[in-house]
């Protein structure tokens, strides 16, 4: 029987799971790595965006979750958790900023401890009214119930990802995001701009 | 991607946060994550390992004295030095043949062109304010957390976290520019309501006299629109402007490649469903497509989903009058479709906005008599009580709380309805 001749082509990278992605990516495999990007930068960035609001370290953040992947790909063990794993870096990055800006408050550097406006605000003016106003309200509550309250209504976690995320049990999962929930509706109601999207809330999306 | 609503009470809320969460990001501005991305991994296969670690603990060690040093340090406002230069006080003004530089403890530095002026206005823990009163500055940032520097140039405010770029002022002719060569910031001025990104390989220029803002994509091919607020005076210069200045490395702006910032500009346009667009936050591009088709013809002659996404498009951004048109076209085109119906409630909010209650409870009427179990009921029912309120008073409300309280006893508006319920004398 003749030998099969031919090269062999590499499996697409775009194909690989993620078990797959990760142990190609502690190979240091650059298509692994951008099949990565591709996959899961979109969901990190909408954490970093929706835990810290318009902010200039989104970017470096999201730099740092996959910068961090890099470097403890070789040690992960699970790999398939590997979105679940973004995630959790991403929290914790977001949690770090949390904490920073409140420190920032705390001696002054700037007198309001906020950061500008993003610059690419939306021309909606009602809309990027509301989402500084919602975002207030957000600074109201403590970092770890403002992630969860994030992962779950923003991100569409479930409960159990969100305590895996977070690093807590399921029930304190819960305790914290009923409180965020109580405290974010009480405070929505007080401002004026978020009362439209308060009202919107029985009736869905005007 | 669909998510699950989790709480039909917060869902406008969290609505918010995703569309903002959610929104895209330039192209070029993933590309440059991605192409960092690679850059580290680049050097972090190049390295070799092994060799840096016996390294490790007395790096650990030096890396807490230097943590414990540096908090005791960055509570202290940044010191610098003035090089090339006599500085007097804050003022530092170039020779008029040689650079001047001034050197931060953080590693950030100026470099002044000849004949130029600075003003460093004030030094804090993690930056500085520096003004550049005329010439041009080179400016690198070194990127520390929390780095927070603005740089003025007349009436503009660069603000910087970390990064490299060019600033220049001609006060005679109020013109500034700024090339960036690394990092993003962000311009705050007069012209603008809203702070303007400029990105690495961009050149941001504003010119007060003509009132015109431009930023040239100079490295990428890409041109980024930002939509601002058009000035009175801006309005007769409707014409864009070619920058008349050079850049710092004498290379003219590439046509293709430039963005006139004032007047606002419509986004390159796109064959992609107006829903998409709109889902993605192009609203401005959902009402140049309709502008470009011709509103009118659009409301005779789109289709329900691209008059939803128009009405929201133009509603998003401001124009209600547009909404309204496109709002009417859905009902009198497509009055009997879902969309059709659910327009009447928009239009309610839309009068509402506007004041004219008794006909926003009147289109809450028309949603509530064509879709009483619709999604956005309670809302309407809401939306009624209050335009009963305001145009007959509380006693003629109270019906209505009565009736909201009943179908929706927990729901967001039940307390303004039981405030009407328990102020009105029950009979």
């Amino acid at each position: 029987m003749p030998a099969a001749t031919g090269a062999v082509s590499r499996f697409p990278a775009e194909r690989l799971g993620d078990a797959e992605l990760v142990r190609a990516a502690a190979r240091g495999e650059g298509d692994a790595v951008q099949v990565i990007w591709e996959r899961y930068s979109r969901l990190v960035r909408g954490v970093l965006r929706g835990s810290l609001g318009p902010d200039h370290a989104i970017e470096d953040l999201l730099q740092e979750v996959f910068v961090g992947f890099l470097k403890g790909a070789k040690n992960i063990q699970e790999g398939a958790a590997l979105r679940g794993y973004l995630v959790g870096v991403a929290v914790r990055l977001a949690a770090l900023e949390l904490r920073r800006r409140k420190i920032r408050r705390w001696v002054t550097l700037t007198p309001t401890g906020t950061l500008p406006e993003r610059a690419e605000a939306p021309a909606d003016s009602e809309g990027r009214a509301a989402l500084a106003a919602l975002h207030r309200v957000l600074d109201g509550v403590s970092s770890r119930r403002r992630l969860a309250f994030v992962l779950r209504h923003v991100q569409g976690l479930e409960i159990l990802d969100v305590a895996a995320s977070l690093g807590i049990s399921e029930s304190t999962a819960r305790r914290e995001l009923e409180k965020a929930r109580t405290f974010v509706l009480k405070r929505a109601e007080r401002e004026p701009a978020l009362r439209p999207y308060v009202a919107r809330a029985t009736g869905g999306s005007a | 991607m669909t998510y699950p609503s989790h709480d039909p009470e917060l869902g406008g809320l969290a609505q918010l946060l995703r569309d903002d969460a959610q929104a895209s990001v330039p192209p070029e501005v993933d590309l440059r994550g991605r192409m960092a991305l690679e850059r580290r991994l680049r050097e972090e296969t190049e390295r070799v390992p092994g060799s840096a670690r016996p390294f490790y603990l007395l790096g650990g060690a030096v890396a807490v004295m230097a943590f414990v040093a540096l908090f005791v340090l960055r509570m202290r406002p940044l010191s610098y030095e003035v090089r090339g230069a006599r500085s007097d006080g804050p003022y530092i003004g170039a020779p008029a043949t040689t650079p001047v530089t001034v050197a931060f403890a953080d590693g950030s530095s100026i470099e002044g062109a000849p004949g130029s002026r600075l003003r460093v206005d004030e030094t804090r823990a993690a930056g500085a304010r520096v003004l550049v009163e005329r010439g041009r500055a080179a400016v690198h940032v070194a990127h520390r957390t929390g780095s927070a520097w603005n740089f003025v140039a007349g009436p503009f405010d660069v603000h910087v976290t970390g990064t490299r770029f060019d600033l220049s002022w001609d006060p005679s002719g109020e013109a500034v520019e700024l090339r960036l060569y690394e990092g993003s910031v962000e311009v705050r001025g007069p012209l603008a309501e809203a702070p303007i990104a400029v990105r690495a390989g961009q050149r941001f220029r504003a010119d007060l006299g003509t009132r015109s803002m431009t930023v040239n994509d100079v490295a990428a091919e890409v041109a980024t629109a930002v939509a601002l607020p058009q000035a009175p005076e801006a309005a007769s210069a409707a014409e864009p402007k070619t920058p008349a200045l050079p850049t710092s490395n004498g290379d003219a702006p590439s046509p293709a490649a430039t963005t006139e910032l004032a007047p606002a500009r419509p986004l390159p346009l796109s064959s992609e469903p107006w829903s998409a667009l709109v889902a993605r936050g192009q609203f401005e591009t959902v009402v140049a497509k309709a502008g470009e088709r011709g509103t009118h013809d659009c409301e005779a002659s789109c289709g329900a989903a691209d008059l939803r996404a128009l009405a929201d498009a133009a509603r998003y951004t401001g124009r209600s009058a547009m909404a309204e048109g496109a709002l009417k076209a859905l009902r009198s085109r497509f009055g009997a479709s879902k969309e059709g119906r659910a327009a009447a409630f928009t239009l309610g909010r839309l009068a509402e906005a506007r004041g004219s209650m008794s006909e926003a409870g009147r289109w809450y009427d028309t949603y509530l008599g064509e879709l009483p179990g619709g999604d956005l009921a309670a809302e309407a029912l809401a939306g009624k009580m209050r335009t009963v309120m305001a145009t007959s008073g509380k006693a003629a409300a109270e019906p209505v709380a009565r009736k909201y309280l009943s179908l929706y006893p927990n729901g967001v508006h039940a307390q303004t309805a039981r405030g009407i319920v328990a102020g009105t004398p029950h009979p």
